[in-house]
């Protein structure tokens, strides 16, 4: 018997995988996604690991989903819904706390009660960086053009940037001032941008927060200011900046997802670990599995990161040892944990009066710059943090379905923590002193908290590394760093999500626009995709 | 008003005294008001150990100076006695890295090479005024595109290399590269030296091919020593002004500049004496051009406030020690002690004492760099005596607690430090002088203290020195010019800036 | 430690307690921060109040900031475009400000107290940009805004409701100028200033004083037709006047997301404001002279007068119905003038050069159903209602 060429295989089902085999599925194709756990979802998942609750056990909110995404694939229809945020707050040992509100007026009163220089600022604060969301909004739809290539395509690509940054359009529109402005966000430290506007520690703390998130970058290193714009360059409902959660859990975006793919023909084979990409004169053919299955297709997309997508499933004597080492140096560092903790009640926070809306969204206790810089440097050092930042959030203060009435599921991440630490590698033991030194820390801002737990999950980076498949458990599957940016992303000469083996390709959050469950990366190769296979996509908004 | 003058240049650093060539050679009045006694700013014997000789580019627009310069090789100390001493040329660095680092010696090589090529590119744009951004100025955007092609010019590879190299820090890269730490320390010392970044701060590797740019394109090649030190060329270069009639006046510092109805008309002198010209260039550092030569009511409110927010604090701090003998360093010729010395052992010792600085704390094991010049060069002291120069970092601008309290803590951990490599180079001690970035910022009016009149990170560099909108060596007010390491291509013993800011002032009287 | 337990987003204005037992709508409105009175009892009543006789507004969450010290002056006419040099003592000024590209930040009124000490109102946040901008002046600048009640007296009537209410030889009082009094044992700074081209004054006072200052004003314009006025036809009667409001007729650089929506004084009317012989520098000038010179201005800000009654919100603005050159900021049919006018921003050279053939397309809602209307318009000057009592001295007394 002949076997089954499909026209794509996808590698892995994360949100990229899905969103990149949905528009490709959708445009008629006959796809096959693999996945190598039993379950799917990659690093967006909803799972019981206790009766009862609902672990958002990996990413555990959303903001960056790209709208358009969802339109196009009409997630709404498989059951997604994000509820957005009604606050965030840090509080403080003093026993105060600082508050941001979904309400504008609301959180400038609350920054003025710690400092009025600051709550006036905010504002300008906030102009600032949504100028620069909007400047990179049509950027993340775009394939990056490679610099190097005479192609017309390339460089129509490379004016499209430039007119982009130059044009005074709706777009854009900038003028030389806003230019400059622009290559000082991508490339100041967050540390000194929020100091030309906040004189407070506490607002410095809480705003930095978002800049350090997932990568290995300390408030005070250059280029931080732009981790924070890839926080913020989300939406909820148009409104910028904003997050929310996945109504169900973050499971529920990639469920949506699949079941999306499902409807257009597409199918997803779970336990289906691939071992190897097939080659065969010089072009991609299909894949191998771990159970020695054996898969053909027409394309073959990787949605795993680019150290494993060129360093494990593809043989190096396929690929150039020049891309081979440019791989190799590719950053990718584990920098952060969580503490996943489903809860008999909810737990009492002192320091936010009850009722609060500030406490129904992301909680801190980082009160300075000074202390997350700290926290980094036991990072350098290959430890976890003494006093690291932590984001916790309790989704079933908004979510009916994480958990029975009365019950709470909380999720905490926590930055930093190495991939692999100074003293030895990770075992048993240090994970649970990591965890236990991390709710040793909450309780000291939550006096019930140690007694309302049912249960907990300690996931180190290395944890994320084996099970999820992210290499060092970094949640951007590769540091944003300016080096590793846009045309620079994976590789440079190589973001336009085409590997150097023909009919291979990439989709994960390794290339342009880079990480967390934006879905951009996945859109962006199945436009590649298509384009190549001259297959015209229709009514579609990405 | 006194006198007129075509140009009044303030300040009398190496930077002034070029730009004051360039000028009186096309026949221009020129006067230099300096503040201090003597000439030189921070270009002197009490601050800087080493400089390279000034450019082609720049030596030949200004008169010739009499000056031997001297390669210095660069000696990396190890504690366990196996210094590293590289020298810059090929034959002799693959010898000694074969012998102490036979893994990376083609590595080494490769990057010397690649590095080089960069640092030439970026060289290359070194010599004119930056471009300003959508100007409508067709020259502007030449220069743009001209730039984009020396870039594209290196080919695909290394186009996109350097494409990436740009926002990367040197720990990345050596550590990519190389297993010998103390390479790998020696290295990243250059990268981050003078600056307020660590090995592992994005941006420090464009800080290296900055300075590589100034060092003859080569990691340890272009370092050089005068004969006589630094004062001997800023001497040369003011004789030379003086012969082509420029008027220096020592000890005068200037209080203010003469605006009116946004001209410039002269400047005022601390004794209130006015002295007219219709231009006038600080090489001053911005923030003390902009707020206290010019005044803020001549300048918009987001200017100021780019201005407020230049970054200059420096973090560097120097100690002269004098001996009566040449100390005895562990597996060291006493020949060797005249060349650059480096204690900077690792990149993570690097990493852990710019962790102290960031938050202005003294960092118990700081990095040294010293050497002691007198062993080629009797002139810089009483017979029988030496001196060593000994450069700190990090030794931070507003120390917490206060240089007057940590003065003594820090020469402490330096001698401390000293100890190890040269057991009883402590008694041989009998004199000691301190400058502090305060104290830089106190007796040469440098606010900040730094070194390069301001931070080499990417966003102050090229045309966002020292601030957008005003990186072409002109200010806002007509007549004011600047000339300064603030402007670009930034510090470090050139002249190039103020060579640059010369011809823009030519351009325009 | 001050830990708002009530976490209400909006701040009350000390008048709260009179504005809300005298609304009788509920119907509130957002205005800085502050929760303020939308609608009283009907707008066009309100409104006639200003027109007939007096209105009475809570203007508290107007942003007030005090410039003290030696060089407030000189910063004061750094700050400005305006030529203040010259500016006496209780005088009121109307000025708006720039950044350094010239475009507007936003527009308000400076008031003299003394050589040394001004106050600034206005509608946008601006202590960081007065702090930025006074880097090097050492002055003092502080917010006032929620340390000082202020209500605007406004009608053909007011001058004779604020005798009553013990502010003697008010009707001497010229435009633009203020006096201090003493009524009822508590100081009120009175100028005669205000946002609805009629003759009318402004009060400003501690907040302890403001429900006393009300309730004697109310009683005091007991028999001179005194009301309450609320937001929506503060609307009407500034745009009759042809006022400008910041966030409508044009967006503060502050607020601009993008670039290419900042406006120049040029743009928006303001170039009488805008003193480029002024003798010192102030912030923007060399960009403002660039474009006056270069002759690179865009936009004009200008009156229409339109054909028909239905009011124009939000409509494009076309040249010979086909090209579109600009938009109409904000409309009304004119209860008083009986002419349908509105405020447009339009593409020079329309609106400058060409005057001709200007047509608006609106759309006007008829029991749900929508009637588009083209409909011809002239260019006419902005202030479309600029009665002779506005301006007299003394002022008209009943």
């Amino acid at each position: 018997m002949k076997k089954k060429i499909y026209d794509a295989i996808v590698v892995g089902a994360g949100h990229n995988g899905l969103t990149a085999a949905s528009y490709m599925a959708k445009a008629g194709l006959d796809v096959l996604v693999l996945e190598k756990n039993d379950y799917i979802g990659g690093a967006a998942v909803s799972r019981e690991l206790f009766p009862g609750w609902k672990y958002s056990n990996c990413s555990y909110v959303c903001s960056l989903l790209r709208p358009e995404i969802m339109r196009d694939l009409e997630l709404y229809k498989y059951g997604l819904q994000i509820i957005p945020y009604e606050g965030s707050a840090t509080m403080m040992k003093n026993g105060d706390y600082y508050a941001h509100y979904h309400d504008h007026d609301m959180t400038v009163k609350s920054i003025s009660r710690h400092s009025k220089h600051d709550a006036e600022a905010y504002d300008r604060y906030s102009r600032d960086v949504m100028r620069q969301c909007k400047i990179i909004k049509p950027l993340l739809k775009m394939t990056p053009p490679d610099l190097t290539s005479f192609k017309p395509k390339d460089i129509f690509g490379a004016l499209e940037f430039a007119k982009h940054f130059a044009a005074k359009d709706e777009l854009g529109g900038l003028g030389e001032k806003e230019i400059y402005d622009t290559i000082r966000f991508y490339t100041m430290s967050i540390s000194d941008y929020l100091d030309e506007y906040f004189e407070t520690d506490i607002t410095k703390a809480h705003l930095a927060g978002s800049a350090i998130i997932g990568t290995a970058l300390g408030p005070c290193s250059p280029g931080s200011a732009y981790v924070l714009l890839h926080h913020y360059m989300g939406e909820v409902d148009g409104s910028i900046g904003s997050w929310g959660y996945a109504r169900g859990g973050m499971g529920s975006i990639t469920k949506a997802m699949s079941e999306c793919l499902k409807s257009h023909g597409g199918t997803v084979q779970a336990s289906s670990e691939v071992t190897n990409v097939i080659v065969k004169n010089g072009r991609a053919v299909g894949v191998a599995t771990k159970n020695g299955d054996e898969f053909y297709a027409k394309k073959v997309v990787s949605n795993l990161d680019v150290k494993r997508t060129f360093l494990k499933i593809t043989d190096e004597s396929d690929l150039q040892p020049d891309f081979v080492e440019r791989v190799k140096n590719f950053k990718i560092r584990g920098s952060s944990g969580k503490l996943n903790i489903a809860l008999e009640g909810l737990p009492t926070f002192p320091s936010i009066p009850k009722d609060d809306p500030g406490g129904n969204g992301d909680l801190h206790f980082t009160e300075t710059i000074e202390e997350m810089e700290g926290a980094y440097d036991d990072w350098k050092r290959g430890q976890w943090s003494k006093m690291p930042y932590v984001d916790m959030c309790l989704p079933s203060k908004s979510d009916p379905t994480m958990a029975a009435p009365g019950k709470h599921f909380m999720s905490v991440f926590i930055q930093y923590v190495p991939f692999e630490l100074a003293n030895g590698g990770w075992n048993e033991q240090r994970k649970q002193d990591f965890g236990n030194h991390i709710i040793n820390r909450i309780a000291e801002y939550s006096p019930d908290f140690k007694d309302l737990i049912a249960h907990y999950e300690v996931r180190t980076p290395k944890d994320i590394h084996d099970e999820v498949g992210l290499t060092e458990g970094n949640i951007f599957q590769g540091e944003l760093t300016m080096d590793q940016l846009m045309f620079n992303r994976p590789v440079t000469g190589y973001a336009q999500y085409r590997a150097p083996i023909k009919d291979l390709y990439m989709c994960s959050s390794s290339t342009h626009p880079g990480g967390g469950v934006m879905g951009a990366p996945g859109a962006n190769a199945a436009r590649e995709i298509l384009s190549d296979m001259s297959i015209k996509q229709k009514g579609n908004h990405y | 008003m006194t006198k007129n003058y075509d140009v009044i240049i303030i300040g009398g650093g190496h930077n002034a005294l070029v730009c004051a060539n360039i000028l009186a050679k096309k026949n221009k009045k020129v006067l230099i008001c300096e503040a201090r006694d003597t000439c030189g700013g921070l270009a002197t014997n009490d601050l800087s150990n080493f400089t390279p000789d000034f450019c082609s580019k720049v030596k030949s627009e200004i008169d010739n100076i009499a000056i031997n310069h001297s390669s210095v090789s660069s000696i990396a100390l190890s504690e366990t006695g196996h210094h590293l001493k590289l020298t810059g040329k090929e034959a002799e660095d693959r010898k000694t890295l074969e012998q102490l680092a036979p893994e990376d010696v083609e590595r080494y090589f490769k990057l010397q090479k690649k590095l080089s090529l960069f640092s030439k590119t970026l060289g290359s744009f070194m010599h004119s005024s930056p471009p300003r951004l959508l100007h409508k100025n067709f020259s502007d955007y030449f220069k743009l595109f001209k730039l984009g092609l020396n870039v594209r010019l290196m080919g695909r590879n290394n186009f996109n290399e350097f494409a990436r190299m740009i926002g990367l820090n040197i720990a990345d890269e050596l550590e990519d590269n190389f297993k010998n730490t103390l390479l790998q320390g020696l290295i990243s010392h250059d990268a981050v030296t003078g600056s307020n970044l660590g090995p592992r701060s994005p941006g420090s590797l464009i800080n290296l091919l900055f300075r590589m740019a100034n060092h003859n394109n080569s990691l340890f090649g272009g370092i050089q020593q005068a004969k006589g030190g630094v004062d001997a060329v800023i001497k040369s270069l003011e004789d030379n002004v003086v012969k082509r009639g420029v008027e220096i006046k020592t000890s005068s510092f200037v209080k203010r500049c003469i605006i009116e109805n946004d001209q410039v008309k002269g400047i005022e002198l601390g004794n209130g004496a006015l002295i007219h010209a219709d231009t006038v260039i600080s090489s001053a550092d911005p923030k003390s051009t902009y707020f206290c030569l010019l005044g803020t009511e001549h300048l918009d409110t987001d200017f100021k406030r780019r201005i407020k927010h230049h970054r200059s604090k420096g973090r560097v701090s120097k100690l002269q020690l004098t001996l009566n003998k040449v100390p005895e360093f562990k597996n060291l010729e006493p020949t060797e002690l005249s060349q650059r010395l480096v204690i900077s052992p690792s990149i993570d010792y690097i990493e852990e004492n710019f962790n102290y600085s960031k938050f202005e704390n003294l960092s118990p094991e700081p990095i040294l760099e010293f050497s002691i010049p007198s062993l080629e060069d009797n002139s810089l002291c009483q017979d029988g005596q030496h001196i060593m120069n000994i450069q700190i970092q990090y030794a931070p601008f507003n120390v917490k607690g206060g240089w007057e309290n940590k003065k003594t803590e820090c020469i402490d951990n330096v001698l401390t430090i000293l100890e190890k490599y040269a057991p009883g180079i402590k008694s041989c001690i009998v004199g000691q002088d301190f400058i502090s970035p305060n104290d830089i910022e106190k007796n040469f009016n440098v606010t900040g203290g730094h070194w390069h009149h301001g931070e080499i990170q990417i966003d102050q560099l090229f045309m966002l020195r020292p601030i957008p909108g005003a990186a072409q060596y002109k200010t806002p007010v007509n007549g004011l010019y600047m000339c300064g390491a603030g402007t670009h291509p930034g510090g470090g013993m050139t002249g190039i800036p103020g060579k640059n800011a010369a011809h823009e002032v030519l351009k325009n009287i | 430690m001050n830990k708002d337990l009530t976490q209400a987003a909006l701040k009350f204005s000390p008048f709260h307690n009179r504005t809300s037992r005298a609304c009788r709508t509920n119907s509130w409105y957002r205005w800085s921060g502050y929760t303020v009175v939308a609608e009283y009892s009907t707008t066009e009543l309100e409104y006639t109040a200003t027109r007939n006789g007096t209105s009475v507004m809570d203007l508290t969450p107007m942003y007030k900031y005090e410039i003290k010290g030696e060089r407030a002056k000189e910063f004061i006419n750094y700050f400005v475009t305006r030529d203040l040099s010259n500016m006496d003592n209780n005088t009121v000024a109307y000025v708006i400000w720039c950044n350094e590209e010239g475009k507007v930040v936003d527009d308000g009124t400076v008031f003299c107290l003394n050589q040394n000490e001004f106050k600034l109102c206005c509608a946008v946040k601006m202590q960081t940009w007065l702090k930025d901008s006074a880097d090097g002046f050492d002055i003092e600048i502080s917010d006032v805004t929620d340390d000082i009640a202020a209500l605007s007296v406004q009608g053909p009537t007011s001058c004779s409701v604020l005798k009553n209410y013990g502010a003697t030889d008010l009707e001497l009082l010229k435009p633009f100028e203020s006096k201090d009094f003493i009524i009822d044992g508590y100081n009120v700074l009175i100028s005669r200033t205000g946002f609805t081209g009629d003759l009318g004054y402004e009060l400003w006072t501690n907040p302890e004083n403001a429900e006393n200052m009300w309730d004697s004003l109310m009683e005091s314009g007991k028999h001179l037709k005194i009301r309450p006025m609320g937001m929506h036809a503060l609307e009407m009667v500034r745009i009759e006047a042809g006022f400008i409001q910041t966030s409508t007729d044009f967006v503060s650089t502050e607020h601009a997301l993008r670039p290419v929506r900042m406006r120049s004084p040029y743009e928006i009317g303001m170039g009488w404001l805008v003193h480029l012989n002024k003798e010192s520098y102030f912030i923007g000038k060399r960009a403002l002279k660039e474009e006056k010179e270069n002759g690179t201005t865009e936009r004009i800000l200008v009156g229409l007068d339109i054909e028909g009654d239905k009011p124009a919100h939000g409509a494009v603005i076309y040249n010979k119905k086909k090209e579109d050159v600009g938009i109409v900021t904000a409309a009304l049919w004119s209860p008083t003038l009986k002419r349908n006018i509105a405020i447009a921003s339009l593409m020079r050279p329309y609106g400058s050069k060409i005057k001709e053939d200007i047509f608006v397309e609106i759309y006007h809602p008829e029991e749900l159903e929508y009637k588009k209307i083209w409909a011809t318009c002239k260019i006419v000057k902005r202030q479309f209602y600029n009665p002779e009592r506005r301006n007299l001295v003394p002022a008209e007394l009943y």
